[in-house]
């Protein structure tokens, strides 16, 4: 507060302001940056002496998390040469910056979808139908880990894993009771598949199908991007089956379905491994190439492949570099469609993206400070434009939402959406000196990872060379230090510590697990085993020949081929995914 | 294997398909940091994958992350098929399990240590050092 400091020079600062007065008022347009540089000289000499004498130091970070260094205020001047029109322009059109719909949340908000699925099936249909009941707008399944590295729920080898961090789908039974009484054909559904999202996903259609859904109107999104357990974690299949199994999926949602996004390029998993947000964005927009890539070589037009693939982000802490990085995205991802593919179509250049907010910035100490922490991340989310959102719940760090959390959650949406204010003017931040400053400076460290990525030969073979995968966990290891000695401050933490607040925490039990092993059990007594054999063995000869393998994933799930099944026939096909440090 | 002399070798891995293995390996940098030779089996590894490196790779000591709640079923059993093994070598375990549960592993299953979320890497470091001299095989 000045008030309360006494300087010792007080006609050092009236002096200035005094000379400030008189440019302002003798300013003109030809003069106008020259004259804010000469003011921002003087500005300087004041905060210089006003350290002096208050002794009240700078203490604010010098760079962004991602590195970029910062200046304490930004002016005009840091935009110099901005174009309006060529940075900006308006929602809806091209390079996007402001948003990718016309009138964004004006017109219709961001799809209010919260990542769920747990425990037997019954768990996952009960906790989607109370959260549809209490206002999420669009369905997100999280699936467990055996789910997902393509294990039965019955195979020993993941005792102890089914139902855990996700929900467990062997076959269409289980994917049938999870979905009971939910209205997809109304609905949309993101499938969390995490890796490749081929057999959920032809359970998925095999489900709609019998309900007598025409494929055309479903929509959705399925994950199916597998690069990303390249980056991080360890991949079950090798790459370049990996790829070509993801683009199969893209390749029948172009033909059968064009309301479901086959793709969906996860940047969210490299981020929550402690990747910056600029590494975050370079590398989630360059492994979208290879996708690009894949189904092009296949024959298809960029302006039918580029609109049926989608993103999603991490929203993390730093409010402003999270909202100049969804900027920034969108930007760029619209320059390398029409640049780079030359699309003509501007519905192809568009970045769509679900947003997460960051379950690796919660902690487990003092959890309800992880309600504040998701608003602010939430905010993030939405001032960046995004068209779908979860919002972690207060007790991820400790185990799965408990309804009470996951309801808060909602809430946290709803005041966001109805109280705040903030969807009523489109990209509100845009035009803020720091913010656009930002947003290009990610820009063109993206454009930088996109240089050296070029060089490597592609992102394919940066990937192989392990390069995201060693810059991430060296980010994070980094970060950890950064932590633990203090420098960057966490609530609860490292600064205000309190004594540790026992909430109720949600625990998968065996008898959960139990009970969706004997359900998979009866549904292999009782399908019909001589077309379990015949549905497999054409998938396993669609696989060896080359050929898009999803219609005969879908035809397998039909007759209850299983997820694991399915994924012991890629594994025989393609071998084993590498073991990578 | 060559073994360099006088450097404390540790096994670091997760048990089961889980893929979140970011704790593990700022642990992996931080003992190589601290002169330690890590033998990184990471995400997504089986029981018999572990129990075999702890055999091959004559290890002093072995840390089991665990983040998605599976700790309950796949420590234990880890514990008792080193243990059936042979293989006698502390092993230490870190990530989200309640204290409730931490106990029952460290009283009932064997296991040396549990690092709770808030664990610095200076006090697991130094355990592993105290730890891995305790070897009893």
């Amino acid at each position: 507060m000045v008030s309360s400091v006494n300087l010792k020079n007080p006609n050092f600062f009236i002096e200035i302001q005094v000379k400030i007065w008189k440019w302002v008022q003798e300013m003109s347009e030809e003069t106008r940056l020259e004259d804010i540089k000469k003011a921002e000289e003087e500005w300087k000499k004041i905060c210089e002496e006003w350290v002096e004498e208050t002794k009240i130091k700078d203490r604010a970070p010098k760079t962004t998390p991602s590195g970029i260094p910062l200046k304490p205020i930004y002016t005009p001047l840091d935009l110099k040469d901005f174009n309006y029109m060529e940075k900006l322009g308006f929602p809806g059109l091209y390079p996007f910056t402001r948003g990718i719909y016309p009138t964004m949340y004006r017109g219709r908000p961001w799809t209010i979808r919260l990542l769920s699925g747990y425990g037997t099936g019954e768990d996952a249909n009960a906790r989607f139908k109370f959260l549809v009941k209490e206002g999420e707008t669009g369905l997100n399944l999280a699936l467990d880990s055996p789910t997902i590295y393509g294990y039965d729920a019955d195979d020993p080898r993941v005792r102890g894993e089914v139902g855990q961090g996700g929900a467990s789908i062997s076959s269409l039974e289980a994917i049938e009771r999870i979905f009971d009484g939910l209205p997809i054909e109304r609905l949309s559904t993101s499938l969390v598949t995490h890796f490749l999202g081929l057999p959920t996903f032809a359970m998925y259609v095999a489900m709609a199908e019998r309900r007598g859904i025409p494929l055309k109107e479903l929509r959705g999104t399925t994950q199916n991007d597998p690069l990303w357990l390249f980056h991080v974690g360890n991949p079950p299949l090798p790459l370049k089956p990996s790829v070509k199994l993801a683009v199969d999926l893209l390749e029948f949602c172009l033909e059968h379905m064009p309301k479901w996004y086959g793709i969906n390029v996860s940047g969210y998993h490299i981020r929550e491994a402690g990747s910056t947000a600029v590494q975050e964005a370079a590398f989630t927009l360059a492994d979208a190439t290879v996708f690009l890539d894949e189904a092009l070589s296949r024959g298809w037009d960029i302006d039918e492949v580029a609109p049926q693939i989608s993103f999603f982000m991490n929203a993390h802490n730093n409010l402003f570099e999270e909202v100049a990085k969804f900027r920034a995205m969108r930007r760029v991802w619209a320059k390398i469609v029409k640049e780079k593919y030359h699309a003509k179509n501007p519905r192809s250049m568009i970045f769509k993206f679900h947003t997460q907010t960051a379950g690796s910035a919660l902690t487990a100490q003092d959890p309800m400070n992880n309600v504040i922490r998701a608003t602010i991340h939430s905010l993030a989310a939405v001032m960046g434009g995004t068209q779908s959102l979860h919002t972690d719940s207060y007790d991820e760090a400790l185990g799965l939402p408990t309804e009470k959390a996951a309801r808060l959650a909602l809430r946290t949406q709803h005041i966001i959406l109805h109280e705040s204010g903030v969807p009523n003017v489109i990209d509100p931040l845009g035009g803020s000196y720091y913010v656009e400053w930002l947003t290009d400076k990610i820009e063109e460290e993206i454009w930088r990872y996109f240089d050296r990525i070029e060089a490597a030969g592609g992102m394919l073979a940066y990937t192989e060379a392990g390069i995201p995968r060693r810059e991430i966990s060296q980010t994070s290891y980094k970060t950890q230090l950064a932590i633990e000695r203090g420098e960057l401050p966490i609530v609860g933490v490292n600064i205000f510590r309190s004594s540790i607040e026992n909430i109720e925490i949600c625990r998968v039990k065996l008898e959960q697990e139990n009970a969706e092993i004997e359900a998979l059990r009866r549904v292999k007594r009782m399908r019909d085993q001589k077309k379990v054999e015949e549905a497999l063995e054409e998938f396993r000869e669609a696989c060896l020949k080359g050929v898009n393998v999803t219609p005969y994933a879908v035809k397998a799930a039909k007759v209850y081929v299983t997820n694991g099944e399915m994924y012991q026939v890629f594994r025989e096909v393609y071998g084993e995914g590498p073991h990578l440090e | 294997m060559v073994r360099e002399s006088g450097k404390i070798r540790v096994l670091l891995s997760k048990v089961g398909v889980d893929v979140h293995d970011r704790g593990l390996k700022v642990v992996a940098s931080a003992l190589r940091d601290a002169g330690m030779e890590v033998i990184y089996l990471g995400a997504s590894r089986f029981q018999d994958e572990i129990v075999k490196a702890a055999e091959e790779e004559d290890v002093d000591i072995i840390g089991i992350s665990s983040m998605e709640g599976m700790h309950h079923v796949k420590i234990p059993e880890l514990m008792r098929e080193l243990r059936r093994r042979g293989i006698h070598v502390p092993v230490v375990c870190g990530g989200i399990i309640p204290l409730n549960e931490a106990k029952e592993l460290k009283e009932q299953h064997g296991v040396s240590e549990v690092f709770p979320p808030g664990s610095s890497l200076k006090e697991i470091v130094e355990y592993f050092k105290k730890c891995a001299g305790s070897k009893t095989s």
